[in-house]
């Protein structure tokens, strides 16, 4: 994950699930349990799936792991906020990630340590249809304005 | 005004999400939604599948749809009305099921120039 752009973190996540033998709904529970996350320093998610082999040979706990990519991910999140220079208000998780309780959780601990504290971080059940839902309202606010533009070159 | 029947296609890595909206003036209704994961399969199929499943959800004809917009990685998608660009999907989607995050824009411009509430200008600029 960049700064700029989350290019199939969930798919990652996913991945490294499926490696240490998690099912996708048990992540954010197990990562929330974690009491000495192990967070890995790799920015690309190809290095960072090589982090997480060498943290299962070094025996490292599954909540650990987990929580430690939550961490990681979190991490650029909260910066990311940083520059953007908001200071106050709401900000929603959407995606599919944003289902993961695990991820929501460590954003919330990554805002405090970057003493971002005005900006609560907040989930929703149908954040996953984010996009869908937005591509939708967009197309139709396109529709509108394109009849609204014919209508007048008609007129 | 008239309504405007308008489905969302999102293609990500992992799922294919769809959503159906109907708009009418100022009411937006969200009809039908639907996620589907991709696993191995190809991710345009699925999107045509998605596309016709939900149209059956809502018992409407593809003819009944104004605007097909797809998001993510559907550029490809060949019965599209258009792409738009993830982030600002993303972030109108996140605006509508959360209104108020977007307070921090509206006040600051209510107070800056004096307030044009139409349901036009309450919408942010085309791309």
């Amino acid at each position: 994950m960049t700064s700029q752009c989350a290019s199939g973190s969930g798919q990652f996540l996913e991945n490294i699930a499926r490696y240490l033998g998690v099912a996708i709904e048990e992540i954010g529970p197990l990562s929330k349990t974690s009491q000495n996350p192990e967070k890995s320093s790799s920015i690309c998610a190809v290095l960072a799936e090589t982090d997480v082999i060498n943290m299962v040979s070094r025996g490292i706990a599954t909540q650990d792991i987990l929580k430690g990519i939550h961490l990681s991910m979190a991490g650029r999140l909260a910066k990311l906020l940083k520059v953007t220079g908001i200071t106050k208000g709401t900000v929603l998780l959407t995606g599919g990630l944003a289902l993961d309780v695990g991820l929501l959780a460590a954003l919330q601990e990554e805002l405090v340590n970057e003493k971002i504290t005005g900006i609560e971080a907040v989930s929703h059940p149908d954040s996953i249809y984010a996009g869908a839902i937005g591509a939708a309202l967009w197309g139709a606010f396109r529709h509108n304005r394109l009849r609204e533009l014919q209508s007048r070159v008609a007129a | 005004m008239t309504t405007v029947t308008s489905i969302g296609i999102d293609i990500g890595s992992g799922a294919v999400k769809t959503a159906l909206f109907r708009q009418d003036g100022d009411s937006t209704e969200w009809l039908a939604k639907r996620v589907e994961r991709i696993r191995q399969r190809d991710p345009m199929g699925l999107a045509r599948t998605s596309y016709e499943e939900i149209l059956e959800e809502a018992r409407l004809k593809p003819g009944d749809v104004e605007y097909t917009a797809t998001t993510g990685e559907g550029e490809n998608v060949k019965f599209a009305t258009g792409h738009f660009y993830s982030m600002t999907t993303h972030a109108r989607g996140a605006i509508y099921l959360r209104p108020t995050p977007r307070r921090w824009w509206t006040s600051a411009r209510s107070t800056a120039a004096p307030s044009t509430s139409t349901s036009a200008a309450r919408c942010l600029p085309p791309r």
